[in-house]
């Protein structure tokens, strides 16, 4: 299948939302499959980065909002548990904060299950899941071969993954909240979630640049567009894009308002620029999301 | 010399410093954060009945009657007419001087965006000064790292301070005069000690804040620094004691982080600001 007939049609599916969530996220991951032998995100540039206006959803609506989230909590349990079981991949001291990662990716896992069962959804499940939140068996993470992490004990190469999906989470549950407003409960636990998932990207990005083999150096917040190299091209580049907006915008007509960051008054002068998109985690939408672990799933 | 006077004249002049009386009484009331219900209805009561019956506390200034009714049971209103009255700033001036004195954050919407930018002006005080102070030094990959992050902390939180100064327009509170004098700057542990548990309540303050909005457009960008606020939390965490970035003081066993209520927030930040806030209109759960 020819890559950009691929982005097309993502993109006609996230413009009409013909497809019911399932029924995206099975072709996704149809598309997902022929793609991971190639280079994941050559498709990107031109999947959607920006996150059109969310209005509160209805039951069924954030049901599937949260069937979509507890599919990428599953994705990166199972990820940081085969690293955290991968022996001598991560050094003992870096052990223990891995762990509790997963253990909160659990918790996760287990609370927006109860949520969608109390909305009277059904939740996701991945793929050849035996009563066992661990099932490594429905992801390839090494993309077809691709990423050897777990194969080779590269750390380097485990921590820009961690990196990356825990980031992409985070971007995922900003896009989310809006869904949730007409749910004050609701909004309240995804916040909870969201919030503790920054705080695994923000200590994936930290230990990733302790360890010291990082050319882009990563701070705990993202910086710019930046992924997780520093030379283009860069084919993780995709996960980043839009992250280097400063125009914070909300409202339409009278009610609004917008203002570029980076106008804002710093210590002499305006705020550097890239501060400007460091204080900020932008959304991305769901298709991308879903396109952009697609590769890492087993079709 | 307002304040030397204030005390001493209005209230010999009786019957025409009644108004007032009831009027101090009810601001005094109000800003104690100890509001009685059944005295903000007498002094209210009490204006009602002078208003409709004996004295036009605005008439010498030319508010009408019917304004200063409808504006009876907000504090801005409050504001409005005292400050048209002559010589009602004088008592103004008074209370100001006494320890009930606080500065009204509005109602609603209004109240949760000052709510959250005193907590991002308390922060960006503290990276300000904790930037400022080199407790550390710059030898090493991570004290290196640590210099510019204190930084980026410090612009983060001018930034969110811009965003809600131009969100809140007119509305916006006064900038707030800090009071970080419990913070030992030169001692690295002091200093990120204040940062992880400040972090923590900033984090958790905009976790509760999000339900709490009635014009839902403000959710989105609420949701992009709550995410960046986690981050914060798990650096000045990390930095301290490796490893904690979330441990179970501040995320239970099903995963989740603390989402804290304005009430419960604004006594903590409190500590570090001069000013004192009257938050009692502020949604809280």
């Amino acid at each position: 299948m020819d890559l950009k007939n691929i982005v097309q049609k993502i993109n006609q599916m996230e413009s009409a939302t013909q497809l019911s969530g399932s029924g995206r996220r099975d072709l996704l991951k149809k598309l997902g499959s022929s793609l991971a032998a190639a280079a994941i995100p050559a498709i990107i540039t031109a999947l959607p980065e920006t996150a059109t206006a969310q209005t509160s959803g209805s039951n069924s609506d954030m049901i599937n909002t949260m069937n979509y989230l507890l599919e990428l909590e599953y994705f990166v349990y199972n990820y940081f548990r085969t690293g955290c079981q991968t022996g001598g991949l991560m050094p003992a001291a870096d052990l223990p904060g891995f762990q509790a990662v997963v253990n909160h990716d659990l918790g996760h896992i287990n609370t927006l299950s109860a949520a969608i069962t109390n909305l009277g959804g059904t939740p996701y499940l991945p793929k050849y899941y035996d009563n066992n939140p661990f099932c490594p068996a429905a992801y390839d993470f090494t993309a077809g071969g691709v990423y050897m992490m777990f194969y080779s004990a590269n750390y380097g190469l485990f921590l820009n993954f961690a990196q990356i999906f825990k980031d992409l989470v985070a971007r995922a549950y900003v896009n989310s909240a809006p869904i949730f407003t007409g749910n004050a409960a609701l909004l309240t636990q995804l916040m909870q979630m969201h919030s503790v998932d920054s705080r695994h990207a923000a200590h994936s990005r930290l230990v990733r640049r302790y360890f010291g083999q990082a050319a882009d150096n990563p701070k705990p917040w993202i910086t710019n567009n930046n992924s997780v190299a520093s030379t283009p091209p860069n084919e993780f580049e995709a996960y980043y894009n839009g992250e280097n907006n400063t125009i914070q915008a909300a409202g339409t007509g009278a009610v609004s308002f917008s203002l570029d960051i980076s106008q804002v008054t710093g210590i002499g002068g305006t705020i550097p620029l890239s501060a400007a998109t460091e204080a900020f985690d932008e959304p991305l939408p769901q298709a991308t999301v879903q396109a952009l672990i697609a590769p890492f799933l087993v079709s | 010399m307002y304040r030397s006077y204030a005390f001493g004249c209005p209230f010999s002049l009786y019957p025409q410093s009644l108004p007032y009386i009831f009027l101090l009484l009810k601001h005094l009331v109000l800003n104690c954060g100890k509001l009685s219900a059944f005295v903000e209805r007498y002094c209210i009561k009490g204006m009602k009945f002078l208003n409709n019956n004996i004295i036009k506390p605005g008439a010498e200034s030319g508010v009408s009657s019917e304004a200063a009714g409808e504006n009876r049971h907000s504090r801005r209103g409050f504001l409005q007419i005292a400050g048209g009255v002559t010589g009602a700033g004088l008592l103004l001036d008074a209370c100001r001087k006494g320890a009930s004195t606080s500065v009204y954050m509005g109602t609603g919407d209004v109240s949760l965006l000052n709510y959250l930018y005193i907590i991002n002006q308390v922060q960006a005080g503290f990276y300000t000064q904790a930037f400022a102070t080199a407790y550390y030094d710059t030898n090493g990959a991570t004290r290196l790292s640590e210099y510019q992050f204190l930084q980026d902390l410090r612009d983060h939180q001018l930034a969110y301070m811009g965003l809600f100064q131009a969100m809140l327009g007119t509305s916006a509170i006064e900038k707030v005069q800090l009071q970080l004098s419990q913070v030992t700057f030169a001692d690295r542990t002091s200093t990120l000690s204040h940062a992880t548990t400040m972090q923590d309540w900033a984090a958790g303050a905009y976790n509760g804040a999000a339900r709490l909005f009635k014009n839902t457009m403000y959710i989105p960008i609420i949701a992009k620094i709550a995410s960046v606020e986690a981050r914060h939390a798990e650096y000045v965490r990390d930095a301290l004691n490796w490893g904690t970035f979330g441990d179970d003081t501040v995320v239970d066993v099903n995963g989740l982080g603390q989402a804290l209520s304005p009430n419960t927030v604004m006594p903590f930040f409190q500590t570090y600001i001069q000013t004192t806030f009257d938050y009692s209109q502020v949604p809280s759960f």
